[in-house]
């Protein structure tokens, strides 16, 4: 296992099964665990996104990253300092993007130095030409997930290209070779009502999670074509009941949402709950948080769809909220929503504007009627 | 739960405090697991239970391997 020593106890990656829990004092003494100390100041992130390129010819419509056919692969070297750096600072998982990972052919490499370094490596990819012989060189990943936006044609409509059966193949190589496979699936207005059925062909193909996406204004996706290919109001509204349906159907696959689809969660008193999703580990924005990105460049980020910073001003907007987010039961686990979102409408320290509660409260405001509850 | 945001963290009492499936990978935003979410209470605490069983048997000192122990003596992490 490994252990990481905070004010309150420990967080804990174990090594034979895939959790990470979080322990109290009471909890390690009781199984005579000594962590290390805490070190000052905030923590460390937890999970850290590394761009291992900004090199890509996919060319999809909606790349947050406007990654290029002329993008940028830093050496090799490079990219191990930088993740020794992060071993260094006490993170547990690195998740390597890019760009497209697999235009590079040391990608076996840079997973064994990071777990020699500790750390956790997986990746995502569009699997863009990744060969059976491929596949069985990427084993020292934890996860590999594999972009599966639709079956078909819903494929193209998030993408803008065509290439539903590369990525199915993709995954079914990377199966076949024994990795522990994902795939991610970015829900837009047109494919989410076909959902279930992406959901049950990733399953089909072997898939052990698929991750939720929500469609965000970063990069080639911030136009003013985002307004139309997020989701309605009406689904966004509708999303905690198939969020439950789906669940059920896609056993034993399991089913992740993104951080920034935790403001859904808010019209849904079941979900709603901010203690029990602590304990389950669920996250909302954890930009500058349990989350940081590193560029292409090696410049930190709180998340990969923000400017670089360190993340301070998110962890004091954390501390200082806006209505309605100030008076949210779900506050302390959702942070407000997505900052890539607000950022887009104008103010990255707004309220998410896509949250129904804020959609709600606002409505109720220009009227001046009392807020709503 | 940070050092600055303590007040996040769930009551003591219940050990592990918090179980998070951790080897998803998305390379942008963060995932977490719900399945749990629509469980019934008592498939959550078998899952806690069954958590605090594994962390048992990997903090026992003869079924710890080399990496095990790398990692327990590593600074801060
Ligand atoms: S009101 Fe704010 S904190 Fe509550 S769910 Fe909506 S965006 Fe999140
Ligand atoms: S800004 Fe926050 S909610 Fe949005 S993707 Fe980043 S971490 Fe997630």
């Amino acid at each position: 296992m490994r252990l990481r020593g905070e004010t309150w106890g420990a967080w804990i990656r174990l090594e034979h099964a895939p959790l990470l829990l979080a322990v109290d004092h009471a909890g390690l003494a009781s199984l005579a665990i000594t962590p290390p100390p805490p070190r000052p100041g905030p923590s460390a992130p937890l999970e850290v996104h590394v761009a291992v390129t900004s090199q890509c010819s996919a060319g999809c419509t909606g790349c947050y990253l406007d990654a290029t056919p002329g993008g940028h692969s830093p050496e090799k070297g490079e990219i191990v300092r930088r993740l020794e750096g992060l071993a260094d600072a006490g993170v547990f998982t690195v998740a390597f993007g890019g760009g497209e990972p697999l235009v590079r052919d040391d990608l076996p490499d840079l997973a064994r130095a990071a777990r020699g370094l500790g750390l956790l490596p997986v990746m995502t990819t569009s699997g863009l030409g990744l060969t059976a012989r491929r596949a069985t060189e990427l084993r020292d990943f934890a996860q590999i997930n594999v972009s599966y936006d639709g079956v078909g044609a819903d494929y193209a409509e998030v993408r803008g290209i065509d290439a539903a059966r590369h990525a199915e193949r993709a995954i079914e190589a990377l199966v076949a070779a024994g990795v522990r496979t994902g795939a991610n699936v970015v829900l837009t207005r047109a494919t989410m009502p076909r959902a279930a059925d992406t959901l049950e062909r990733a399953k089909a193909l072997g898939c052990v999670d698929a991750q939720l996406l929500r469609y965000k204004p970063r990069g080639r996706a911030a136009s003013l074509e985002y307004l139309s290919r997020r989701l309605s109001a009406d689904q966004v509204r509708r999303f905690p009941a198939l969020l439950r349906a789906w669940s059920a159907r896609a056993r034993p696959m399991s089913l992740r949402v993104d951080c920034s689809m935790i403001p859904w969660f808010s019209t849904d008193p079941s979900l709603a709950d901010a203690a029990r999703l602590t304990r389950l580990g669920i996250f909302g924005c954890e930009a500058g948080g349990h989350l940081a990105a590193l560029s292409v460049d090696g410049a930190t980020a709180p998340c990969s769809f923000l400017p670089p910073g360190d993340g301070d001003l998110h962890r004091a907007h954390a501390r200082a909220p806006r209505e309605p987010c100030a008076s949210c039961p779900i506050f302390a686990v959702c942070k407000g929503g997505c900052r890539a979102v607000s950022a887009f409408s104008g103010d990255p320290w707004a309220p998410d504007p896509e949250c129904p509660k804020v959609v709600a409260w606002r409505g109720a405001a220009a009227h001046g009627r009392p807020e709503p509850a | 739960m940070s050092a600055e945001r303590d007040s996040d963290r769930p009551e003591p009492g219940d050990v592990p405090l918090v179980v998070r499936s951790s080897a998803g990978a998305n390379c942008s935003s963060v995932g977490s697991v719900v399945d749990l979410l629509f469980a019934t209470a008592a498939v959550s605490t078998a899952v806690f239970a069954a958590a605090w069983a594994a962390l048992a048997r990997e903090a026992r000192p003869e079924d710890q391997d080399d990496a095990t122990q790398r990692d327990n003596n590593a600074p801060a992490g």
